[in-house]
């Protein structure tokens, strides 16, 4: 999966801060590599398919980056 | 006998005299480019997408001609370059500066449009949809009111991100307001249609997936994910029962971890689920409206590549 999941905790906790950062990556863990492959479009990074999840896909429904500009 | 140091001096202001005079001797064919020439090769390297090149000629043919009649035409034409150069602000402003000068409304109405899909290009939709809604109060060409009805209907349902179900609904108003003559042109009936079997598509709760989820993994069953209930229900299940046992036979240091680490699972867990429950609500949307809008612009597929499964190469 793109980003991979220590990539995805490190995004997520730069972004949220450690407690939300760190909930979303432990709901990553449980997803990684299941029915979120079958459901994610896919990327293509140097040759090899992969499922795209990153953040902003797990975060949408409460945060606004518009606030954020 | 001849005199050499009188005679170069003579050389030397023959030579100068003929350069000067421009002796046929020295002469060359000239060529004077006129505003035809200099505006049909603009237009030409625009017409084969040289647009770096069309940029600068059109610019040059606005500054050695700025009394010909197509300078506001060429205007726009700079404009279109900076477009396909992927400077839209540039591109907005120069849009911009058409619309207020105003002399020709053809050109008026296209740089409308155009300066609405530069701020869509940048992301900023708030923008691309002012300038729509602004123009549409002041023209009185109902062609182009159809026309921007239609945009702004595409417009909000970009603007469409899963939980804010009324751009959808201004996007129906929006194609309600276009004309009854223009109606199939704009396939008003079809994208209707499509906006209302997506406001109307079965949706899962996420506050019940949430509470669903107290029960490790009966969230994601909900949500229809259910290799990741499994693997959530016996992940979590093992850990919260390895903590009991930790606790239970004295090792309080081991039940300690465990538990901190159960925490993180269980958390994430009730995240997941609602986040399921989201993302199944959007995503079910999107496909639908997916069959009837080509809404996203190239900017928008690394937003939209999941939900109408798309594959991206970076």
């Amino acid at each position: 999966m793109f980003p991979s999941c220590s990539e995805y905790a490190r995004q997520a906790m730069e972004k949220h801060g450690p407690v939300i950062g760190l909930i979303m990556a432990f709901d990553r863990l449980q997803r990684c590599g299941r029915d979120t492959v079958a459901l994610s479009g896919t990327i293509i990074k140097k040759g090899t398919p992969l499922a795209y999840d990153p953040v902003e896909f797990n975060d949408f429904w409460w945060f606004e980056k518009d606030k954020k500009r | 006998m001849i005199n050499p140091d009188r005679i170069l001096p003579v050389i030397v202001l023959a030579t100068v005299i003929a350069v000067l005079l421009q002796v046929p001797l020295f002469a060359r064919e000239q060529l004077v480019i006129n505003a035809d020439m200099q505006y049909d090769w603009a237009q030409k390297n625009l017409d084969e997408k040289d647009f770096n090149t069309s940029l600068i000629e059109f610019k040059r043919f606005i500054h050695f001609f700025p009394g010909d009649a197509r300078v506001p035409k060429a205007r726009f034409q700079t404009g279109i370059c900076l477009y396909h150069l992927k400077r839209f602000h540039e591109a907005a402003k120069v849009f911009n500066a058409v619309i207020l000068a105003g002399t020709d409304m053809g050109l008026k109405n296209q740089s409308v449009l155009m300066q609405s899909a530069a701020f869509h290009r940048m992301g900023n939709l708030g923008y691309a949809k002012l300038v729509l809604i602004n123009y549409s109060k002041l023209t009185r060409d109902e062609s182009m009111k159809n026309k921007i009805y239609s945009a702004l209907c595409d417009l909000h349902v970009a603007s469409f991100k899963g939980t804010n179900k009324e751009e959808l609904k201004d996007a129906r108003k929006n194609l309600l307001k276009i004309s009854d003559k223009d109606a199939k042109a704009y396939e008003v009936r079809q994208r209707l249609l499509a906006l209302d079997q997506a406001l109307a598509s079965p949706e899962k709760n996420p506050v019940l997936s949430g509470i669903l989820s107290i029960i490790p993994g009966a969230g994601f069953f909900y949500c229809e994910r259910y290799q990741d209930a499994l693997v959530a229900f016996l992940l979590n299940t093992g850990l919260i029962y390895a903590a009991y046992e930790s606790f239970d036979q004295g090792n309080e240091a081991l039940g300690g971890v465990v538990a901190f680490v159960e925490t993180g699972f269980y958390s994430g867990n009730i995240y997941g689920a609602v986040t399921a429950a989201h993302r199944h609500n959007f995503e079910t949307k999107i496909r639908i409206l997916g069959r009837s809008f080509t809404p996203f612009s190239k900017a928008d597929i690394e937003d939209k590549a999941w939900m109408i499964g798309l594959t991206t190469t970076f």
